[in-house]
C-alpha cells in the first residue's frame, strides 16, 4: 500500500512539472505569439495606407477621367442596352443643342435617313456577344435641321465575362474634312476638263496661231517681189500696217490665252463685295461708245467669292455688248435677282443679237463670230469657266437685230460667307 | 523529439501495462526530463531510445515490434488529434502519399522544431505504393506500424515488403500492396 502511495506521489510530481513546464512553453508561446500580432497590426496599418492612397489617387483619375470626357473635343456617347445612358457636352453641342440636356434619346432619331443602312451595321455590330468594334462615317441631324458628317468609333467596355455591356461611342466632327474632299472631287472634274480642252487647245493654237503667221508670211513675200521692181511707196507701207494689225492680233490671242489659264486655275481669294459695285468697277474699265447707255436693274447682293473673277465676266459680257450695237441709241442693262437658291444676273443689250446656232458653239475655247479678227474668241468661255466655279450656268437668249441677254447664275450656297 | 510522441507513447504503455509500471520504466531510464513531458515542449530523441530498450528489457517485446505496435496507436490517435488534416482522404493510399507533402509540413508550422522524415513515393500499379523511407532517426518500424495503421483504418486488406536501401536503417523502402 506504501508503495502504491509512492508511486502515485511521484506520478503527481512528475505531472505537475510537465504541467509547469508546458506552462512556460505556452507563456513563451503567446509571448511570440503576442509580438507577431504587433507586427501583423503595423503591418495591417501601412497596408491600409497603401490601400487608402490607392484609392484616393483612383478617386483623382476617375475625376480626371470624367473631365476629360466632360471637356473632350469630341462627343462621347455611353450606350447601353440600346439607349444613351450618358453623353458629353461636346455631343450636344456638335448637334446644335449647347448647354442643353438630351435625356432620354434615342440615337436612331438622330441619323440622316440615307445613312440608315450603316446605323443599322453598328447596331448589329453592338448586340454581339463578342466584342467588336467599328468605325463608321454617318451623318447626324443637327437641330436646325441640317446634317453634319460624323465619324463614329464604338469601343465595348467588357464585363467580367468578357461580354460587352456597355458601348462608348466617339462621334468627331468631320463636316470639314467632307467638305474639304468634295472640293477636292469637284478640283479633280474641273482638272479633267482643263484636260479635255487642253487637248482642244492645242490643237486650236497650232491653227490660230498658224493663220495669222501665214498671212505674216506672205504678205512679206509681196513686199518682197513689189521691192524688186520699184522702191517704196504707199502701198509697201499700208502692206506694214497690215503686218503691225495681225502681230497685234497675236499678242491679244496669246494675253487671252493667258487670261483662261489663270481662272481654270482657280486661284481662291474670296472677299465679301457687293456685286454693283465690283459691275461698276469693270464699266469704268472699259471704253464705252458714247451712244450706248449703261443701266442697272433690281437689288445687287453682296457676296463671298473672288472679286476680280466676277469682275473679269462682267467686263467680258459688257465688254461684247458695247462692241456689237449698231443701234442710234444702244443700251446696256445689268439686272439682278434672285430665287431660293441661285443669285441671277443678266447683261442685256438691243445690239445686232446671235443667230441660235451659234448659241453653243460661243462658249468653246476660241470659237468667236466676229470676222473681223478683233476678237479672240476666249472671253465667254472665260465666262462659263468662272460661273461653272460657284456652281452656276451661263445662259443666252437673242433675236438677230434685237439683242441679246446673257443670264449667268450663282449657286447661293458658294458664294455665302461661311459663318 | 516532439513531446507529443513521447505522452503518446506513455499512454500507449500505460493502456497496457499500467501506471505503475511507467513510473517504473521512468524511474529507472534516468532521463535528464525527468519524464516530465508536455505535448508542446521537445526532447532528447536519445530519451525515446532509453524508454524503447528499458520496455523491451521489462516486457521482452522486441523494439522493433514495440515501435510497430507504438505506430498503430500512434496513428489512431493522431487521426483523432489532427483529424482536420486528413479528413479529405479517400484511401489509404491517398493519405500515405499526402504525409511527406502536406501533413508533415502542416506539422513543421505547428512546430517548428520538429524532427520528421522524408518519404519518396511511387507507384508500380493502381494498387501497389513503393515508399521510401529516409531518417537520421532510423525509426523505420515506426513508419512501419504507421503505414499499417493507415492501411486498417481505411480497412485495406494488405501485403508490406520492407527492404533495407541503407544496413543502418537510415533508409529503408516499403513496397505497399493492396490484396
Ligand atoms: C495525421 C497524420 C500524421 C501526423 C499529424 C503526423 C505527425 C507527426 C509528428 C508530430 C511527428 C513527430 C515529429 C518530431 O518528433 O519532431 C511525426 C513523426 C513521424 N511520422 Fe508522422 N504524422 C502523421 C502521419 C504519418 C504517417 C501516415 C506516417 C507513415 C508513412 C508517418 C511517419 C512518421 C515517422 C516515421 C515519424 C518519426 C520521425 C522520423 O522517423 O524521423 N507519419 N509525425
Amino acid at each position: 500500500m506504501k508503495e502504491k502511495e509512492d508511486v502515485l506521489l511521484r506520478r503527481l510530481k512528475r505531472e505537475r512539472r510537465a504541467r509547469e513546464a508546458a506552462e512556460k512553453i505556452i507563456e513563451e508561446k503567446s509571448a511570440e505569439l503576442y509580438q507577431v500580432n504587433q507586427r501583423l497590426q503595423a503591418m495591417n496599418g501601412e497596408l491600409n495606407k497603401a490601400l487608402s492612397t490607392n484609392v484616393n489617387k483612383l478617386r483623382q483619375s476617375q475625376t480626371e477621367n470624367f473631365a476629360l470626357v466632360e471637356n473632350a473635343v469630341i462627343g462621347v456617347l455611353f450606350y447601353a442596352e440600346g439607349r444613351v445612358v450618358k453623353m458629353n457636352p461636346a455631343f450636344s453641342e456638335m448637334l446644335g443643342y449647347e448647354g442643353e440636356d438630351l435625356y432620354d434619346i434615342e440615337l436612331v432619331d438622330f441619323i440622316f435617313e440615307k445613312d440608315m443602312p450603316v446605323f443599322d451595321e453598328i447596331a448589329v455590330s453592338i448586340r454581339k456577344e463578342v466584342p467588336t468594334r467599328l468605325v463608321k462615317e454617318i451623318r447626324l441631324k443637327t437641330k436646325n435641321g441640317n446634317y453634319l458628317w460624323t465619324k463614329v468609333q464604338t469601343a465595348p467596355i467588357l464585363d467580367d465575362e468578357d461580354i460587352p455591356k456597355l458601348h462608348l461611342f466617339f462621334v468627331e466632327n468631320i463636316q470639314k474634312d467632307k467638305e474639304y474632299e468634295a472640293k477636292q472631287q469637284s478640283l479633280i472634274g474641273e482638272l479633267q476638263e482643263i484636260n479635255d480642252q487642253l487637248g482642244n487647245f492645242a490643237h486650236v493654237v497650232s491653227h490660230d496661231l498658224k493663220a495669222p503667221l501665214n498671212s505674216v508670211n506672205t504678205l512679206l513675200e509681196w513686199i518682197r517681189e513689189h521691192h524688186k521692181q520699184k522702191p517704196l511707196d504707199a502701198e509697201v507701207h499700208e502692206f506694214f500696217e497690215l503686218i503691225g494689225e495681225r502681230i497685234a492680233k497675236m499678242y491679244k490671242l496669246i494675253h487671252g490665252v493667258m487670261d483662261y489659264s489663270k481662272v481654270a486655275r482657280g486661284e481662291e481669294v474670296k472677299e465679301c463685295f457687293n456685286v454693283r459695285e465690283a459691275v461698276e468697277e469693270a464699266v469704268s474699265l472699259i471704253t464705252i461708245p458714247n451712244h450706248i447707255s449703261v443701266k442697272f436693274k433690281g437689288e445687287f447682293p453682296t457676296i463671298h467669292a473672288n472679286p476680280m473673277k466676277l469682275k473679269q465676266v462682267f467686263m467680258n459680257l459688257i465688254d461684247n455688248a458695247s462692241r456689237h450695237n449698231d443701234k442710234k441709241e444702244g443700251f446696256i442693262e445689268i439686272g439682278a435677282s434672285e430665287n431660293d437658291r441661285f443669285w441671277i444676273f443678266t447683261v442685256e443689250d438691243n445690239g445686232i443679237g446671235i443667230a441660235k446656232r451659234h448659241f453653243d458653239k460661243i462658249f468653246k475655247l476660241f470659237n468667236t463670230l466676229d470676222t473681223s479678227g478683233k476678237q479672240t474668241g476666249i472671253g465667254l468661255a472665260l465666262v462659263s469657266k468662272v460661273v461653272e466655279l460657284y456652281k452656276g450656268k451661263v445662259t443666252v437668249t437673242s433675236e438677230l437685230g434685237v439683242g441679246t441677254t446673257f443670264e449667268l447664275t450663282l449657286n447661293k450656297k458658294m458664294v455665302q460667307k461661311p459663318n | 523529439m516532439k513531446g507529443v510522441v513521447f505522452t503518446e507513447y506513455l499512454d500507449m504503455l500505460e493502456n497496457r501495462y499500467g501506471f505503475e509500471f511507467v513510473e517504473d520504466l521512468i524511474d529507472e531510464c534516468n532521463l535528464a526530463s525527468g519524464g516530465a513531458y508536455t505535448s508542446v515542449g521537445t526532447y532528447e530523441d536519445a530519451e525515446m531510445v532509453s524508454l524503447m530498450v528499458k520496455t523491451s528489457e521489462k516486457t521482452g517485446e522486441a523494439i522493433p515490434d514495440l515501435q510497430k505496435a507504438f505506430g498503430h496507436s500512434m496513428l489512431q490517435s493522431f487521426a483523432g488529434k489532427y483529424g482536420h488534416w486528413i479528413e479529405d482522404c479517400k484511401s489509404g493510399f491517398d493519405l500515405l502519399t499526402k504525409v511527406d507533402n502536406y501533413i508533415h509540413i502542416e506539422v513543421r508550422k505547428l512546430y517548428p522544431d520538429a524532427g520528421l522524415p522524408k518519404f519518396d513515393h511511387h507507384f508500380e500499379d493502381d494498387k501497389t505504393l513503393v515508399m521510401l523511407y529516409s531518417s537520421p532517426r532510423k525509426l523505420s518500424s515506426l513508419a512501419e506500424g504507421l503505414i499499417e495503421g493507415t492501411m486498417i483504418a481505411f480497412g485495406h486488406g494488405y501485403k508490406i515488403d520492407k527492404k533495407m536501401v541503407e544496413a543502418d536503417g537510415s533508409k529503408v523502402e516499403f513496397t505497399i500492396s493492396i490484396t
